[in-house]
This record gives structure tokens, C-alpha cells and sequence, in this order.
């Protein structure tokens, strides 16, 4: 035990200063300045009041701070009743959070952002919770909800409501193409399935009440983990398996198209499995900032890599040890303002790099291990709505948690 | 000082490990170079923190964040017991892989094979009173090291055993030396060799009976309750099915592995067992609610197959 050395209080009371004439004025000067300082600030919110007044936007937008001058956000709350949550999107009115599970059935939960109030819970169809693993979410430009599926390795479709549309199950073949093709066609209102544990796919013609089975599609061996659709409806995925792991991007057609019945995307691949330039091992997300470069989380590696716009390597960052440096990088968002967010699983935080420049700048971290208000428990994920909401994915912690600048 | 402790502690595990190090251990466990990379992923970076740098609030959930349903960072997903990838390295023709999610060899802790298990190992570090623990069986006595976890068998920094099963086990030197295919790891057949039973026996250690005739009627009433006879040799060629794999137990599209002895193939404790989690049934006279270690009726006592299958498998009956 240390103790500091408090000055006695009797030390204090012995200074003792007469009034002077010219401490009048002084003071008279400094009341001066503060009321000018006072009429300035009151001008600059008049200004800015007006501004507001014809083109109604946040605070932070209205200002447009650089980023350099950047500071962390704050806590604001928090949002339960979810079970091991690892994934979250928002849709595109910032209304309704999307989150998945992987406790209990392991569903995908529809939660209204303001309230958080549970409004509905989904999950694929003809699944059971020992057979599905709901991990990372997208929404595409009309509010439809892309979900990766680890143990079902695909990407499911739904609407923003959480009704069934579609199945990606390999690079190049969704179900309702693998109907339509088994089929010759896919007649109005057939309704199909797909459980990779049940070794089928099974349609039901319209109207009637029995399911068909059809021989198992080829599945390619793919294993779609990290999601993000960009501003532009590109669609980045990241194939984590083994050996044969890469970054693949799909056409903005992808998720502009109405349905995905003819589904042959031209996708480009980049990146592949390992520890050397250029590699990853266990890519949580895929980015594009707002030059075109992308950028892969790489969990297992503990670094972020950087691709040109053309796909060729550049350069890694966040590895090693020291302030900006992760520890197992897992979901991330880049925001309008070119801000990279990223969740630190182990870290217990998410970092912020700024990445409008040539290289990537450490703004800050924020939260730390605990299971307090802002503090974080295996966080797995982050999402934005605009440039201001902030939502974490709290694994351990059993919450969203609700941060704003 | 405590940058100074903490340089020192890193420096002293990646000693060890690199000079005790046999074979490659698998993803982020061992094989560590002297940085301090190789350890982000489970041990913060942030060095600020200082002491918190080694702290890991729950190491069930550090393992689970990669090993979880998610499989977020590893091809294991112990949770539901399924190798998430093709298990078949050679195949290079893309077809659809029938390996895809197949069963982990250790089974599976809330799930395997699709199913909801009817018993595992404690791992989220609730309970550490262990059957036969130094006590007979039926009765038990808390671990060495205080509540189980992902840590009592494993050693998240490596080891010279196979699946980096630790060196010391609740205080008790294990050896399991990894057999077949050499260090190639190949997560589809068992590659433990007759030391496995020892890996169950630091804990369970009255249970460990290997001379003949443990099973007998005496010897339950004298130490308490059931146990069966393991590490003698079991070899089988007559009606009803034969041992055509030296190392696999077969009858009737039953199948218990045998530990790799050479000639003769042993009886472990994993013959009958799995390490993390079974969804075998147990119904009828095969329930056996009342028995030590049973906290319900239809516990399945880790078996690896439903009621008295087990058995049959041997004593084809
Ligand atoms: C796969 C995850 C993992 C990796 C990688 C890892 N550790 Fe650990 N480490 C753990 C866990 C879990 C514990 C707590 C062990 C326990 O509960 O017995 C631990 C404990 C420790 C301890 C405390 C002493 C002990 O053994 O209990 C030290 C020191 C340590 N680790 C150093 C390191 C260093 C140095 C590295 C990199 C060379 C590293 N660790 C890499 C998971 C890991
Ligand atoms: C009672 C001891 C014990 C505990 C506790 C335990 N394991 Fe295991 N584990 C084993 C044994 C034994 C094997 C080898 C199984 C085999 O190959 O037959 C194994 C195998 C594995 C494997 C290799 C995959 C496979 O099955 O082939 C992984 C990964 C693993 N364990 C992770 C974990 C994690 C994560 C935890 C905690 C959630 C855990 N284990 C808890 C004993 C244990
Ligand atoms: C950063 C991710 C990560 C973490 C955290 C992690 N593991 Fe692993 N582990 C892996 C990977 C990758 C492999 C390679 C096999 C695979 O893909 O499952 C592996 C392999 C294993 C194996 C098999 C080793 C062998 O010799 O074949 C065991 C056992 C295991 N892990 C146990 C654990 C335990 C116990 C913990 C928690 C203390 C843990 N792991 C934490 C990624 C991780
Ligand atoms: C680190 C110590 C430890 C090791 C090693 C260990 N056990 Fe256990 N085992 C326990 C504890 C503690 C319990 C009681 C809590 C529980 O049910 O998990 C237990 C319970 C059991 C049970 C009863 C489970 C039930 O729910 O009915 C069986 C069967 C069992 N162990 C078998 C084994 C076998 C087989 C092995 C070797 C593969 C093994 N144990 C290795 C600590 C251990
Ligand atoms: C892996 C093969 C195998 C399995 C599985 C097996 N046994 Fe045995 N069993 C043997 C062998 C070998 C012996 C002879 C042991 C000896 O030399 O004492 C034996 C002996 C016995 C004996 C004679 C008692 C004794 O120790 O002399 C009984 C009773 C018995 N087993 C019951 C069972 C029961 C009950 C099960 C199911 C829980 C079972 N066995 C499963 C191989 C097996
Ligand atoms: C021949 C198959 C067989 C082998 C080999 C075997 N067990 Fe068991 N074990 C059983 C059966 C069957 C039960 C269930 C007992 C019951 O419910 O009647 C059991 C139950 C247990 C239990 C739960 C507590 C209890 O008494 O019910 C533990 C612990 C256990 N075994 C540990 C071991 C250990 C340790 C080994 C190796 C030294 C081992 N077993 C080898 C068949 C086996």
C-alpha cells in the first residue's frame, strides 16, 4: 500500500489575498470574453439550427468532422433476450435489427431497433437446432436478409419479415435453379427445401400437400462464413474451407436480381488458405472500402489484409502486439466516412482504423472483458446504421449492445 | 514488473514448447515460433491491460469461440460433434463429399449425430467431483485443479499426446503417443494407441481394473459397483460377425474401436466411451437411472452406443 501526501488543509487557510483595483478590472475583462464567447457559440448553433431546419440530418453529419479529429463513441444500452448471439444486420430504414443465435433453437431473431421489442424469430425451414448454425447476416438494397449457415454450409434468403425465398448452396447453384433444372422449370408457387443432413432437396408443386425428394445437388464443397453487401449490391463472401479457402465476390445482380431461379453470377475469387501474403486462415468478413479496395478479417492469423481494387495483395495490418493490434478479428463494418470497424473476440473491444488514406490509422478502441454496461464478453460482431448507431453482437454477454458517437 | 513477469512467462511457455514439441500440433495450438503472434488468439494483445493479459474469464467459452456451433475458427465443432469439411484430402474432383459434417471422434457435447445428447463431460466448469476419483467407484472426489474444463484433458499450448491431451491429467502423468499414418492428422479414424485409457483413469482411477476377471461379482461388491475389464486384448473370429478390421470391433453394423497395440488390439475405456458427449438412447433394463454417475434415467453414462449394444458388440449374444 502506497499513501499519497495530502497538503493540511491549515496550509490552505494561511493565504489570504486583499482586494486590489486592478483584480477588478481583470475580472471585468474575463467576463468580457465569456460573454463573447457565449454570443459566438450562440450564433454558430443559430447557424447550424438553420441548417437543420432546411436539410434535417444528424448533429455529427451536420458538422462533418474530419476524421482525424475522431473520438470513441459511448454506451448507450443494451438489448437482450437473445441466446449466444454471434451475428447482426440492420435493414436499410435502421428499424429492425436482425440477429442470430447460436443458444437454444438457434434462431434468427427480427427485433425493432428503438424499443428493442422481439417482433419475430426464423430460422432455415425443415431444420432442426442440432442441424443449422445461423452465423453472419446481410441485407441487400430492398431490405431481403442474407444469412451464412455453417453447419448447413450456405447462404439462405429471406424476406425482410423472415419469409423463406431461396438457398445458395454452392458458388453457382441455388435450390430454386436446382429445381427449376431438375424440373424444366419452376412453376408458380412450388415450394421447396434443402437440409444438407437429410442427403436431398425437396420441392412441392402448387396446390399440393405432399413433398417430392430429388436427388442431393452437388454442393462444391464451399463453407460461406463472413457476408457483407456493399453500397453498389456486390455480395463478398468468404468460403472458409479447408485448403481450398478464398474470398469470393459476387455481381450487384446477385442481390438486385427478383429471385435467383436462373442463377449463373460471373464471381471472381482472391485470397487462399494459409498464413503467408495473401492468405488467411478463417476469414470472418470481406470488405470494400470507398477507393475499391477489400480487405479480409483474418481470425485466425490476428491481422487484417488489403487488396487492391483489382484483387492483387498489398499489404497486412493489426498483427503484432501493441495498441492496434488484434487478437482474433472476427465481424467488421466499414461505414460511409471510410471508418473500419472491427470486433476483437479475444481483444473483449472493437477497434476503429481509419482508411481513407494510402495506409490504414488506429483511431481507437473502446469496451473492455466484463459484463457491465459497455463492457464485452466474446463480442463476435458489429454493425452500423449510418454513421452514428452502433450495434455489438455480446456473445457470452447475451446481448446487442447500443453505442453512439 | 508485471510487463517484466508477463515477457517472463511468455518467454518460459514458448521454451517449453518448442523443446517439448514431438509432433505438429494442430491450428493455433503449439508449434509456436518465439513471437508473441502466435498467442494473440487466445490471449490478448492489448498490453495495457496488464495483468488481465493472461486472464480468460471462462475457457469454455475461449475454446468455443473457434471449436463452437459456428465454427467461426476451426473445423471441429465439438458442440454438435460434426468435422464441418470433407474429411478426404485427397479428393480433388469437388463431388459432393458424403464426409461433410460426419461425427467427431469424441462425440459431441450438446449434440451428436444430430441428436441431443443424453450425456457429456461437465465442461462449463460447474462441477469437479469425479466418480472413482482415488475413491471407489460409485463415489466421488473432486479434481486437482478445481472445476473441469476444456483444459482438464486438453493443453491449448500443445503437447507431445495425441490431441494435445495434457501431459498432466488432475495431477497424474498421461502418455498417449499418436499411432498410424505417423503425424499425419487425420481426423476420421481414431488414432490413439492402448495409453488412452490412462487419459480417463487420472480421473476415474478405480475404474482402471486390468487384471482378468475385474468384472466378477466380487470385485463389484468389493469396490462398489460395476467396472469392466480394459487394456487386455480382444480379438474375435466366429458366427454372428467377424473382427475384420483389426482395430475396429464389428457385429451386426456395430462398430467400437480397439486401441492399436501391434498384434493383439486393446480394450480401452473409449472402446465403450466417448470423451465429450453421446446421444445414445437408454431405455428398458438398459436404463439404469439408480446408478452412480446416472443423473437421470435415461443418462447414457458417455456410452457410445444405445443400451446394452455396447456389449453385444463383444459378447455376441
Ligand atoms: C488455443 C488457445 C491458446 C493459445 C494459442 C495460447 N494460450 Fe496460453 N493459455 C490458454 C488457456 C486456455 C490458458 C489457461 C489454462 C488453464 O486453464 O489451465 C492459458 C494459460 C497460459 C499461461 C498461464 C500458465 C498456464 O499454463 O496455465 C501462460 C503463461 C500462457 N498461457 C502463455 C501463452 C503464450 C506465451 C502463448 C503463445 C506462445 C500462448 N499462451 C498461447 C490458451 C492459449
Ligand atoms: C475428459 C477429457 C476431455 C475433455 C474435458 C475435453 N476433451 Fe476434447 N478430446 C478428448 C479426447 C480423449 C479426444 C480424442 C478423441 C478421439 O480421437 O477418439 C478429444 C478430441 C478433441 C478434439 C479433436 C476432434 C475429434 O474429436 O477428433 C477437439 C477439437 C477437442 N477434443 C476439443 C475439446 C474442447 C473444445 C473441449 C471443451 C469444450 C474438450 N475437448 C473437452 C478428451 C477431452
Ligand atoms: C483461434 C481459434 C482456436 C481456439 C480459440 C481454440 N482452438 Fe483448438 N484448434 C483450432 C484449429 C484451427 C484446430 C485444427 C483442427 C480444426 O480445424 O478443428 C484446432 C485443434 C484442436 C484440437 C485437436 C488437436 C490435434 O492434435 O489434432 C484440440 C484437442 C483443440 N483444438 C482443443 C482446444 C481447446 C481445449 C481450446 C480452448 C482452450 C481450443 N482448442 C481453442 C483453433 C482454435
Ligand atoms: C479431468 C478429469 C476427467 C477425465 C480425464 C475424465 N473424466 Fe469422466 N468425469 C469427470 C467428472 C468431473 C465427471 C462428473 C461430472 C460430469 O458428469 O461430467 C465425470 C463423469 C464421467 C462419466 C459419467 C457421465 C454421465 O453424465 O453419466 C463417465 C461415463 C465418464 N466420466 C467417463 C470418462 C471416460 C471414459 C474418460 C476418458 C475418455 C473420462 N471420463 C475422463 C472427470 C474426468
Ligand atoms: C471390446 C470388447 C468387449 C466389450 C464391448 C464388452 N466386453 Fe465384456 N469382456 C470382454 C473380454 C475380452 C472379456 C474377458 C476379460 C478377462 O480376461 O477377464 C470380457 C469379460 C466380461 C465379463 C466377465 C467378467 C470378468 O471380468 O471376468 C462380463 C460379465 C462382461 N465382460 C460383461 C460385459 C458387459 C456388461 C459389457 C457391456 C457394457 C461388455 N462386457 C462389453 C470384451 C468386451
Ligand atoms: C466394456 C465397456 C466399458 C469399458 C471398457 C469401460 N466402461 Fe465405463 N461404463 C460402462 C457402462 C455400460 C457404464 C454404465 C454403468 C451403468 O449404467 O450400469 C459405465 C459407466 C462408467 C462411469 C459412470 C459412473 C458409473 O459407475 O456408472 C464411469 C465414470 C466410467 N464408466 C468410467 C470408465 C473408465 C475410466 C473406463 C476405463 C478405465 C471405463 N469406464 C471402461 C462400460 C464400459
Amino acid at each position: 500500500m502506497t499513501t499519497n501526501s495530502i497538503p493540511e488543509s491549515e496550509d490552505i487557510a494561511l493565504e489570504h489575498s486583499v482586494e486590489e483595483p486592478e483584480k477588478e478590472e481583470k475580472r471585468r475583462r474575463r467576463l468580457l470574453l465569456l460573454l463573447l464567447l457565449l454570443l459566438f457559440l450562440s450564433c454558430f448553433c443559430a447557424v447550424l439550427f438553420l441548417r437543420y431546419l432546411f436539410k434535417p440530418a444528424p448533429l455529427p453529419e451536420l458538422m462533418s468532422l474530419p476524421v482525424e479529429i475522431n473520438y470513441p463513441p459511448h454506451y448507450l444500452y443494451s438489448v437482450y433476450g437473445v441466446n449466444l448471439p454471434v451475428g447482426a444486420a440492420v435493414s436499410p430504414d435502421g428499424k429492425k435489427l436482425y440477429v442470430a443465435e447460436t443458444g437454444g433453437d438457434r434462431l434468427i431473431k427480427i427485433i425493432e431497433a428503438d424499443s428493442g421489442r422481439l417482433l419475430k424469430e426464423f430460422m432455415p425451414p425443415n431444420t432442426s437446432p442440432g442441424e443449422r448454425s445461423p452465423v453472419y447476416l446481410a441485407v441487400d438494397a430492398s431490405g431481403r436478409v442474407y444469412v451464412t449457415d455453417r453447419l448447413q454450409h450456405a447462404i439462405f434468403i429471406y424476406t425482410g419479415d423472415g419469409e423463406y425465398l431461396d438457398t445458395i448452396i454452392a458458388p453457382n447453384l441455388t435450390l430454386s435453379a436446382y429445381i427449376s433444372s431438375q424440373l424444366g422449370g419452376l412453376p408458380q408457387g412450388t415450394k421447396y427445401l434443402y437440409n444438407i443432413f437429410q442427403e436431398g432437396a425437396w420441392y412441392q408443386p402448387a396446390g399440393a400437400t405432399d413433398w417430392v425428394s430429388l436427388p442431393v445437388p452437388k454442393h462444391d464443397g464451399w463453407s460461406p462464413l463472413g457476408l457483407t453487401i456493399t453500397a453498389d449490391g456486390r455480395m463478398l463472401v468468404t468460403n472458409v474451407v479447408s485448403e481450398k479457402s478464398s474470398i469470393i465476390e459476387f455481381p450487384a445482380s446477385v442481390t438486385s436480381t427478383e429471385n435467383w431461379t436462373d442463377f449463373s453470377p460471373t464471381f471472381t475469387t482472391f485470397g487462399s488458405y494459409g498464413e503467408g501474403d495473401g492468405q488467411f486462415l478463417y476469414p470472418n468478413d470481406a470488405l470494400v472500402d470507398s477507393r475499391g479496395r477489400y480487405y479480409s478479417i483474418d481470425g485466425n492469423n490476428a491481422r487484417i489484409s488489403v487488396w487492391d481494387a483489382t484483387q492483387k495483395f498489398q499489404y497486412f495490418f493489426g498483427s503484432g502486439t501493441g495498441e492496434g493490434a488484434v487478437s482474433l478479428p472476427r465481424g467488421a463494418y466499414l461505414d460511409d466516412r471510410n471508418r473500419l470497424f472491427i470486433v476483437d473476440a479475444v481483444g473483449q473491444n472493437v477497434k476503429v482504423y481509419g482508411v481513407s488514406g494510402d495506409q490504414p490509422e488506429f483511431l481507437y478502441a473502446f469496451g473492455d472483458l466484463g459484463v457491465d454496461d459497455g463492457q464485452f464478453n466474446y463480442p463476435n460482431d458489429v454493425v452500423l446504421f449510418g454513421t452514428n448507431i452502433i450495434y455489438i453482437v455480446d456473445r457470452e454477454n447475451n446481448r446487442v449492445q447500443v453505442w453512439s458517437y | 514488473m508485471k510487463k517484466f513477469l508477463i515477457v517472463l512467462a511468455v518467454a518460459l511457455v514458448s521454451a517449453l514448447t518448442l523443446t517439448t514439441m514431438a509432433s505438429a500440433n494442430g491450428g493455433p495450438h503449439g508449434g509456436f515460433t518465439p513471437t508473441t503472434d502466435a498467442c494473440a488468439g487466445c490471449h490478448r494483445t492489448h498490453t495495457a491491460t496488464g495483468p488481465n493479459l493472461l486472464i480468460l474469464n471462462s475457457t469454455y467459452a475461449l475454446c468455443t469461440t473457434c471449436h463452437g456451433t459456428t465454427g467461426t475458427g476451426a473445423d471441429s465443432n465439438v458442440i454438435d460433434g460434426v468435422w464441418l469439411e470433407g474429411r478426404n484430402p485427397t479428393d480433388t474432383t469437388g463431388d459432393a463429399n458424403t464426409l461433410i459434417n460426419a461425427p467427431l471422434l469424441a462425440g459431441g457435447f450438446n449434440f451428436y449425430k444430430g441428436v441431443a445428447t443424453t450425456s457429456n463431460h461437465a465442461v462449463q466448469e460447474t462441477t469437479a467431483a469425479a466418480w472413482g476419483n482415488g475413491v471407489n467407484r460409485g463415489l466421488t472426489a473432486n479434481l486437482a485443479g478445481g472445476n473441469m474444463n476444456c483444459a482438464s484433458c486438453h493443453d491449448p499450448h500443445g503437447s507431445p499426446n495425441y490431441r494435445i491431451i495434457n501431459a498432466f491429467v488432475n495431477g497424474v502423468a498421461v502418455n498417449v503417443a499418436q499411432v498410424d499414418e505417423g503425424a499425419t492428422k487425420s481426423y476420421d479414424t481414431e488414432q490413439w494407441g492402448a495409453g488412452q485409457s490412462a487419459v480417463c483413469a487420472a480421473c476415474h482411477s478405480s475404474y482402471h481394473q486390468t487384471t482378468a476377471g475385474s468384472g466378477s461379482a466380487l470385485a463389484m461388491v468389493a469396490t462398489g459397483g460395476y467396472t469392466h475389464r480394459v487394456d487386455m486384448s480382444y480379438s474375435y473370429t466366429g458366427p454372428g460377425g467377424t473382427n475384420v478390421n483389426p482395430e475396429i470391433v464389428g457385429f451386426g453394423g456395430l462398430k467400437l474401436p480397439l486401441a492399436q497395440t501391434g498384434t493383439a488390439n486393446a480394450v480401452v475405456c473409449q472402446t465403450c466411451h466417448l470423451p465429450h458427449g453421446s446421444s445414445a438412447v437408454m431405455t428398458g433394463h438398459a436404463n439404469s437411472g439408480a446408478l452412480p454417475g446416472n443423473t437421470s434415467a435415461t443418462d447414457s453414462a458417455l456410452l457410445r452406443l444405445t443400451n446394452r449394444a455396447t456389449c453385444e458388440v463383444c459378447h455376441q449374444k
